[in-house]
């Protein structure tokens, strides 16, 4: 049974005059135990379904999905309150720009401390709980890959370098022993060595913990190398989705393939200094999307048929959404 | 190949004001010696808080050095004597572009104004003439003339970082510098970018000194590496040498932290 099951969600932001269709019939599914990415370029919406999932939603956005389930509960219909405790208890969630969503008036540790569930602490007097609150709150800290402790959780969000501050989001999602992880964008910006410690960190939470990670990110290379099965959106539509595996091998949709090339560690037999093959233009703001596939001006295989949206479809687990995907002139 | 930068002994130091039992906080950076060739791309890599920023900002001017001397085409173009020697060098020789191309935007005047003031500032071009040569260089870098009239926020994220490329060649400069210039962009848009830097070095002969996290493009398109480390050049050679033969400690663990990034598959 998966954790998470989306299946055609649509969202809609009302901006007074008109209303755009930033996510246009997405599907998702993230199994317990399974790490599955979520890719896709600035304005392809990713952050929006991670906002949509976990509720974060302004009043002028409209969501409908035929299907949006936590472990076999439908999320849409749940009130607020039941919706939050499942958000409380299973979900962590990892926002984008770490730095900004911490509170800025309360020391780290503090904030670490009450974002820990009471449940979770033991002993039965007050000193005892506050003694292992304190404990079980450095011991994370130390998991994530924070050795100075005494000074970090004595900081305020403003004197903490970027890479901390998000190895700390990181410690406050997982400190309520999640069932499912959101990360969304966690290793951006980061340096090699430190990117390689995060991953290791979600993967080996992923095998002990049977962790089910949704990793959201555009960095092709760090996702690789940890995750199952990869979601590629652009520009509010799912383009293709399956294993990983057999996508990194052979990409049907041609944004995929993009993609995959624009990452110069994946081509091995590329001459140093030659030109990165790549899409022309750039990306469409959500004011001006084009109708049907919404990569068709970018493409360089479009036709007359991509004015229309085209149907999923789907080769055993491996699903896409073109007109004229990449293995029809092959065979 | 010619030598066209050459950088030696070039030192800076921080020191934070010390407080009441509270030790100050000391920062040195360097002596830094290294040359550039002309055509020669440069890559700078290293962990957080290594320095690699900062010397950037003190080759581009924007940092001051404690000492040392930087000079270009064996002329004298920096050192402790000669504070002037830059200005009179007019600040056309060693160009920069900064990591968020937007955010080194001004927001209240037009892309043209934008391009103008360096030329203004630093030649004696009439105001057709520069109009010219902006128009010409807009279409370099691959945008259009249209592009004069835009502001900032009317630009996508390419074509910001575009603009601020086109900012940093305008005065034909021999060296560019750039601090982290692919962090920020998406993955097409980042080759889109790497394709034209690639292009426009052919072109002009220009020496390109970058600071990358991103390895991968660091071994796609540099000729040489140099590794810092706590202000300190700890190595420095060729791209593959260095990627494949590190010596340095710090260098195998960068090397190989991005090794494992790699899936096995490719190495079949």
């Amino acid at each position: 049974m998966p954790l998470l099951d989306i299946k055609n969600l649509t969202l809609e932001i009302d901006t007074g005059t008109q209303s755009i269709k930033a996510l246009d019939k997405i599907n998702l599914t993230v199994n317990s135990g399974e790490i599955r990415a979520l890719v896709g370029e600035s304005g392809s919406g990713k952050s929006l379904i991670v906002q949509a999932i976990a509720g974060a939603t302004p009043p002028n956005w409209t969501i409908t999905a035929d299907r949006m389930s936590w472990s076999g509960n439908n999320l849409l219909s749940m009130s607020e309150q039941q919706r939050r405790q499942i958000l409380r208890k299973d979900i962590g969630v990892v926002f984008q720009n770490a730095l900004a969503s911490l509170d800025p008036s309360v020391t780290l540790g503090e904030q670490l401390e009450e974002s820990l569930p009471d449940q979770l602490v033991e002993g039965n007097w007050f000193w005892q709980r506050k003694q292992n609150r304190r404990k079980v709150v450095v011991s994370t800290v130390h998991k994530v890959g924070i050795k100075d402790h005494e000074h970090y959780l004595r900081a305020y969000p403003h004197q903490i370098p970027t890479d901390i501050g998000q190895k700390l989001m990181l410690a406050m999602a997982l400190i309520s022993q999640p069932k499912m992880l959101i990360a969304d964008d966690p290793t951006r910006g980061m340096e090699t060595t430190t990117k390689v410690q995060v991953l290791k960190l979600l993967s080996r939470l992923n095998q002990t913990r049977s962790l089910g990670i949704l990793f959201v990110s555009h960095d092709l290379l760090a996702i690789a190398s940890m995750s199952d099965t990869m979601t590629v959106l652009y520009c509010g539509q799912t383009v293709e989705s399956g294993k990983m595996k057999n996508i990194r091998k052979r990409p049907l949709h041609p944004y995929t393939k993009a993609l995959l090339d624009s990452a110069p560690s994946f081509t091995k037999d590329l001459p140093p200094k030659s030109e990165l093959p790549t899409l022309a233009g750039t990306i469409p703001t959500l004011q001006h999307l084009p109708i049907g596939c919404r990569l068709g001006p970018r493409c360089p295989r479009a036709q007359r048929d991509c004015v229309n949206v085209p149907a999923v479809r789907k080769i055993h687990d491996h699903s896409y959404s073109c007109h004229f995907p990449l293995h029809r002139d092959k065979s | 190949m010619s030598q066209i930068l050459d950088v030696s002994g070039l030192t800076f130091r921080h020191s934070g004001k010390k407080r009441w039992l509270k030790k100050p906080e000391i920062f040195a950076l360097g002596p830094i010696d290294m040359q550039v060739m002309k055509g020669e791309t440069i890559a700078i890599i290293g962990q957080n808080r290594s320095g690699k920023s900062l010397l950037a900002k003190m080759l581009a001017g924007a940092v001051e050095p404690d000492a040392g001397t930087i000079s270009l085409l064996e002329r004298k173009y920096w050192s402790v004597k000669h504070r002037t020697a830059r200005k009179r060098a007019d600040i056309t020789g060693i160009r920069m572009i900064f990591q968020h191309s937007s955010e080194s935007m001004n927001p209240g005047i037009s892309v043209g104004q934008i391009l103008d003031e360096p030329l203004r500032l630093n030649s004696s071009l009439s105001e057709a003439e520069r109009k010219d040569l902006i128009a010409d260089t807009l279409v370099k870098v691959g945008l259009l003339r249209e592009h004069f009239y835009f502001y900032r926020h009317m630009l996508s994220d390419g074509q910001q970082q575009r603009v601020s490329l086109a900012r940093a060649i305008l005065p034909d400069p021999k060296v560019l510098i750039a601090d982290e210039p692919f962090a920020a962009l998406d993955p097409t848009i980042r080759s889109q970018t790497v394709n034209l830097i690639l292009r426009l070095q052919k072109e002009m002969g220009l020496a390109f000194v970058f600071i990358s996290h991103n390895l991968g493009i660091v071994r796609h398109i540099a000729d040489r590496v140099i590794v810092m480390d706590n202000g300190q050049i700890i190595e420095s050679g060729k791209t593959e040498t260095i990627f494949r033969w590190p010596q340095h400690e710090m260098t195998k663990k960068l090397v190989l932290s991005y090794q494992s990034l790699i899936p096995q598959q490719t190495l079949r």
